[in-house]
């Protein structure tokens, strides 16, 4: 077997188990900094919640390559090959790579992280096609309405929704069209366009399928959490389109009643339940500033790049010495 | 309700009930003549098509003479419906994603007392706004 074998198999180790320790941190910090976010704009929690979503993959990815650097630097010929002075333990290294580990535990952790992933893999192909299928039936079933640049589908159950991963759609049933007022059909039509403009849906996708390395409770709470801000945020679109931010609760519940009265052949229960609450009791306060922070992110960012660069021996013979333990 | 789940429906079999609803019966040559010859189909794809309906139990056929007469067994609203209803029952499980988002949230609803507690903390608001209209 090629003794790359044996860096790849510890690279994805090593990068599962930052992740997993990513995740383990951000479970215990979240429900502090949690009532932090909910005071921030809607628009900028749901990006923050957004990166939040995706730290255990980027970091776990981040500090694998970062573990990699010293031997990157000495096949640059930046710096001197420092392997023969460390010769006793395992070696996480692009020149002289480890050699497989072939016990059952490695070969078990391997398979369980890579069925892991095939499993996701799969549910989001699963459910692209499932999209893809459900937007071309409504796209075939359904009249172009070029005054408002909406889809009008000709359905006896109320309807109001944006379809499509990228460029996203809006429908709206022709029944509920006949209900509303002109005033309360600006107000759907700003929040779907807002989905639209801001790629909601493309944020769902990338929030749900990158965050597989979270605790699940957590996720769960992330993914529910990042949902309510985008759903606020276009909220505020349409409150500032109409100029008037109670006009837009009271739609929301006017069509929420519309909904309840609906009868559904089936009993209909998300596990999420309904934001209703939320987003009108959000829509009777006045509106939170969008603090631009770029200068922080960039900050943050600048900081914790150099700390990285900085701990990178550390971080490469630590992860050497742990994975020279569980291999001896 | 439709007497089996909705499967996905293709382009072409979405023309061919297009057509039937309209014409409310057909057979093969005829649906051929209206759908098929300006798409360059063969009269074949287009009796597959049909009988790929039937099966699906979108269409009924009673035989005449030689042939086939189709007609539809569900109109166009009753499809749809089924066709949203499918999307609402695979979201309350929560099961899958059909990458949608909606003005309401599809599958979950607010129960009865907590949309007039909603309502009644935005007339409070309103009157707020507006301390004339209240006297």
């Amino acid at each position: 077997m090629s003794s790359y074998f044996g860096l790849f198999q510890f690279g994805l180790l090593a990068s599962f188990g930052f992740a997993a320790l990513t995740a383990l941190v951000s479970l215990a910090v979240y429900p502090l900094v949690r009532q932090r976010l909910i005071v921030l704009a809607p628009a900028q929690r749901s990006n923050i919640l957004l990166v939040w979503l995706l730290a255990p993959a980027f970091i776990g990815l981040l500090f694998t390559l970062l573990c990699f650097m010293p031997s990157f630097f000495s096949l640059l010929g930046v710096v001197q090959d420092h392997c023969n002075v460390h010769d006793d333990h395992l070696h996480f290294c692009l020149i002289h790579p480890p050699l497989p580990v072939d016990n059952m535990i490695s070969w078990a952790l391997i398979i369980i992280l890579g069925g892991v992933v095939v499993i996701f893999a799969g549910i989001y192909t699963l459910d692209l096609v499932r999209a893809y299928h459900f937007h071309k039936s409504l796209m075939m079933t359904s009249r172009y309405h070029d005054e408002h640049d909406i889809h009008v589908v000709e359905c006896s159950r109320l309807l109001a929704i944006s379809v499509g991963v990228y460029r996203m759609r809006v429908f709206i049933s022709k029944r509920l069209m006949q209900i509303l007022t002109s005033k309360q059909l600006d107000v759907v039509l700003a929040h779907e366009q807002a989905h639209s403009r801001r790629k909601d849906v493309l944020r769902h996708l990338v929030g749900r399928t990158l965050s597989f390395a979270h605790i699940p409770c957590l996720r769960r709470h992330l993914l529910a959490d990042m949902d309510l801000a985008c759903e606020q945020a276009c909220d505020e679109v349409a409150a500032n389109r109409i100029d008037d931010r109670l006009y837009v609760a009271d739609t929301i519940v006017f069509i929420e009643r519309l909904f309840s009265k609906q009868q559904l052949p089936f009993t209909a229960l998300s596990i999420t339940g309904s934001n209703i609450n939320q987003r009108v009791e959000s829509l009777l306060l006045e509106p939170a500033a969008y603090v631009p922070a770029y200068r922080a992110y960039v900050l943050i960012g600048a900081i914790l790049l150099i700390a990285s660069f900085a701990s990178v021996d550390g971080l490469h013979h630590q992860t050497e010495s742990i994975f020279g333990l569980l291999t001896r | 309700m439709l007497p089996v789940k909705r499967q996905n429906l293709g382009e072409l079999e979405m023309a061919v009930l297009e057509h039937l609803w309209v014409t409310k019966f057909g057979d093969a040559k005829g649906v051929h003549n209206s759908v098929g010859t300006q798409r360059g189909i063969s009269l074949n794809t287009i009796q597959s098509t049909l009988e790929r309906l039937f099966k699906k139990q979108l269409l009924r056929r009673e035989k005449v003479s030689h042939s086939y007469l189709y007609s539809p067994s569900v109109q166009r609203e009753e499809l749809i419906t089924q066709l949203i209803d499918d999307v609402v029952k695979s979201l309350s499980g929560g099961k899958s994603d059909y990458m949608l988002s909606a003005f309401v949230d599809f599958a979950a609803r607010a129960d009865e007392s907590s949309l007039d507690r909603l309502e009644q903390l935005i007339a409070q608001r309103r009157a707020d706004n507006c301390p004339d209209e209240k006297g």
